[in-house]
């Protein structure tokens, strides 16, 4: 019967392995399995426009035989355009959440808010570690695009900063002028 | 109640003395902190009177204006003003007007502006205001500086001003917190005429509070005299210095080779305010008549003394009754009564 | 002395004005005082300059132009409303311990216009900073935001929420004018107030969660006001979808003016009252 047992497990793992990008390809989920965690996100592309807030889901789930104590999430926000300045914490002021205890092959799934800032190409990817951050457990990239991206047109920009001062200050003049009348 | 005071001229009896007083004070009491600032003070006052308030600094004349003008509330004793209880106080404000004893005025108004805003707060129309304004401006003499700020006026000018603020609403009372303050001369003859002429031609009740004994003398027709928030004196200026038994002085002259020996006479007859010969008149000796009897009397025993002595008098001059004298004996008098305990 | 005429009789003045009467002719001399002499056009030069600069900087400078169009038309009405807040304060705080100080309150008392009729006329001056600079930030709000049809609802929002916030800082303002001792007390505590109603707004977002944070912010007029702004033009929210956020404001902007009134009843000489 043991042996049963651990020439099914053999079998296993390798189709583990396999069907896991298999399960990539599908489109809908993307995982890495690193020490007996895996982290996977319920979508792989989007479209967003700026300052529009975004919703998705991380599934952790523990495919180890121990149960996991302590384990961290955490968000993780780049572009992998250097001209596209990326503050993680304009983007989500939460990106870190505690675990609770994840019994051997139970799941948990975490939502996750964001809000786009910046137009361009932006990776958003989970990552999970350990109390004793032995192992980082990550997902998949969600590849997100945020476009319609308008900035500031500088365009004319003198005219209005210089002659709305201006006028103001002529106003002063006018009532100093009332003021020398009087005296 | 005190006395009813009227104008001068007027016997103040009954039959003709308004009914009416303009003020009218009852056991007024003001204390700050623990400090008695006015205690027990009653005294009434008829329509078209000039009064005179005096006393020394701290005697309570600016508390008492304060709560005759509602500015403040007594802690005891009550006032009406023209006739108007003392918790009437938007009709009091309505016809009372006042100078502050330091009145502070809006450097970057014009007086015509800030005339015709006062007008305004007291009820008048924006129109009515106006012409108010300039008129007053006129009364007071700055009837060329209406469209001057008032930062550039000065001080003689402002306090013409702040009278004109005074009389904005035509008031039946009004009072007046050391109008003469820092003025010269000529500002101060200025202000006093202006004093006369707001109870002739308006027949309004003026309250004057003063440390200028001379002005007092000038324009009031009764005197009231505070020391340490109580009245000491009240009475026409004449009758304060009566009442007040203030020493007068003389002049007696006699032939110089004389003088020790008068001085000798009127010394044994303690009439005698300085022997010393101060300013080299060696032919005068100045005379101190006690103010408790007539000056007739006393000068009369110095004449009788120097005579039997065998001095001759060559001239005997005495000098009138003043209100400084007066003013000076009822407030050192209290003083000394009060320290002596 | 020039020429002078009679002291005549005048015209009797017999009925103390009303309530309404004395608050216009406050009202009217104050806003004359304050902009016919030049010093609220002072405060407004200052604050275009600052405008102007932000603008600018927002505009040009390649640094600083990440910001997203919806968030700079949003940086610039909450500085708008800030420096306006900031401008109502300093004239409220300054209504009347300034003229006890200057000697000019005891003319106002002795006049039998009711003491609240005060209050509210000066209250209105201070006010009007809020309208005037409001006024100036509406052509930088149009030229930053005029490119994707946030400028309606950004000078709706922003009139709103700065409104309400003036009402609030102008009780507040004075509040404390009517109870201080001097003038640099009354300015000092009325600006520690604003700081400590703008602080939470500052705070890192970290500091925000969790239920005492978010009830902070919830709370402070300020943040509040500043937070539904944000949403309005940021999210692109109607006007009443986050008018829960308004609450707090509204209620400051009633209640603190209110106080003001009630304690400007007991308006005296001296700040401990007496009259």
């Amino acid at each position: 019967m043991r042996s049963l047992a651990r020439l099914a497990l053999a079998c296993a793992l390798p189709l583990a392995l396999v069907t896991t990008p298999a399960a990539r390809a599908a489109g809908t989920e993307s995982a890495i399995v690193a020490g007996g965690v895996v982290v996977a996100l319920d979508q792989h592309d989007l479209a967003a426009g700026p300052g529009e807030k975004i919703t998705f889901a991380s599934t952790v789930r523990n495919t180890g035989e121990r149960p996991l104590d302590g384990y961290v999430a955490h968000l993780n926000i780049l572009s992998p355009d250097k001209s596209v300045y990326v503050d993680p914490e304009d983007w989500s002021p939460r990106r870190t959440q505690f675990l609770d205890r994840l019994g051997p092959g139970a799941s948990t799934t975490l939502h996750w808010d964001v809000r786009a800032v910046t137009s361009g190409a932006i990776l958003l990817f989970v990552s999970v570690t350990s109390p004793a951050a032995r192992t980082v457990s990550s997902s998949g990239p969600l590849n997100m695009t945020v476009g319609g991206h308008r900035v500031v047109n500088a365009g004319g920009v003198l005219p209005l900063v210089l002659w709305m001062p201006a006028g103001v200050l002529a106003l002063l003049g006018a009532t100093s002028v009332r003021r020398r009348r009087h005296r | 109640m005190g006395a009813i005071h009227g104008p001068a001229g007027l016997a103040a009896s009954p039959a003709r003395v308004s009914p009416v007083p303009a003020i009218a004070a009852h056991a007024l009491r003001r204390s700050y902190r623990n400090q008695v600032a006015v205690s027990s003070v009653d005294f009434a006052v008829s329509p078209g009177t000039v009064l005179g308030l005096l006393g020394p600094n701290g005697a309570g004349k600016t508390t008492l204006i304060r709560m005759l003008s509602t500015l403040l509330r007594p802690d005891s004793g009550t006032f009406e003003i023209a006739g108007l209880p003392h918790t009437e106080t938007r009709r009091i404000r309505q016809c009372v007007g006042v100078l502050p004893e330091s009145p502070g005025y809006p450097r970057g108004q014009t007086c015509q502006e800030w005339l015709g805003y006062h007008a305004r707060m007291y009820g008048a129309s924006r129109r009515d205001a106006r012409a108010t304004a300039l008129r007053l401006l006129g009364e007071v003499g700055l009837a060329d500086r209406a469209g001057s700020l008032i930062g550039g006026l000065s001080r003689g000018m402002r306090q013409r001003l702040g009278i004109a603020r005074a009389l904005v609403n035509g008031p039946s009372v009004v009072f007046l917190d050391e109008p003469t303050l820092g003025l010269d001369p000529l500002g101060q003859t200025q202000v006093l005429d202006l004093v006369t002429r707001i109870a002739r031609d308006r027949g309004a009740t003026v309250a004057l509070s003063t440390h200028v004994l001379a002005e007092v003398e000038q324009v009031c027709d009764h005197v009231i005299i505070l020391n340490r928030g109580r009245i000491v004196a009240d009475g026409t200026v004449a009758e304060v210095v009566r009442r007040a038994a203030a020493p007068r002085k003389g002049v007696v002259q006699v032939p110089p080779p004389m003088r020790t020996r008068a001085v000798e006479v009127l010394s044994a007859l303690d009439l005698v305010a300085d022997g010393r010969d101060r300013n080299g008149y060696r032919d005068r000796v100045e005379l101190r008549l006690p103010g408790d009897e007539p000056p007739e009397t006393s000068s009369a025993a110095a004449l009788r003394g120097l005579l039997d002595a065998g001095v001759p008098v060559l001239g005997l001059s005495l000098e009138g009754g003043r209100l400084s004298d007066a003013f000076l004996a009822v407030t050192q008098a209290v003083t000394q009564g009060d320290d002596d305990g | 002395m020039a020429e002078r005429t009679a002291v005549a009789d005048p015209p009797t003045l017999a009925t103390p004005p009303t309530a309404t009467r004395s608050a216009v002719a406050v009202a009217e001399q104050e806003l004359r005082d304050l902009w016919l002499s030049g010093r609220g056009v002072a405060m407004m030069l200052a604050f275009t300059v600052l405008m102007s600069v932000i603008t600018y900087l927002v505009a040009s400078n390649q640094e600083l132009n990440f910001l997203e169009q919806r968030e700079a038309v949003s940086l610039t009405l909450q500085v708008a409303v800030a420096v306006g807040g900031l401008l109502v304060v300093l004239v409220a705080a300054d209504a009347v311990s300034g003229e006890r100080e200057r000697g000019t309150l005891e003319s106002l008392l002795l006049t039998p216009s009711p003491r609240r009729s005060i209050i509210v006329g000066k209250g209105v001056a201070a006010v009007s900073l809020w309208l005037g600079a409001f006024a100036l930030a509406v052509p930088y709000i149009w030229w930053i935001g005029r490119d994707v049809g946030t400028f309606g609802t950004a000078v709706a929002g922003g009139l709103l929420v700065g409104t309400l916030l003036a009402l609030a800082l102008t009780g507040v303002g004075l509040l404390v004018t009517t109870f201080s001792q001097s003038n640099g007390l009354s300015l000092a505590l009325s600006f520690v107030v604003l700081l400590a109603l703008y602080a939470p707004h500052q705070m890192p977002a970290e500091a925000t969660r969790g239920w005492a944070g978010e009830l902070v912010q919830r709370l402070d007029p300020f943040s509040a006001g500043l937070l539904y702004l944000e949403r309005l033009i940021v999210n692109d929210h109607s006007l009443t979808q986050d008018a829960a956020l308004l609450v707090v404001p509204a209620l400051c902007a009633v209640v603190l003016p209110a106080l003001a009134l009630l304690a400007g009843g007991r308006l005296s000489l001296s700040p401990r009252g007496g009259s």
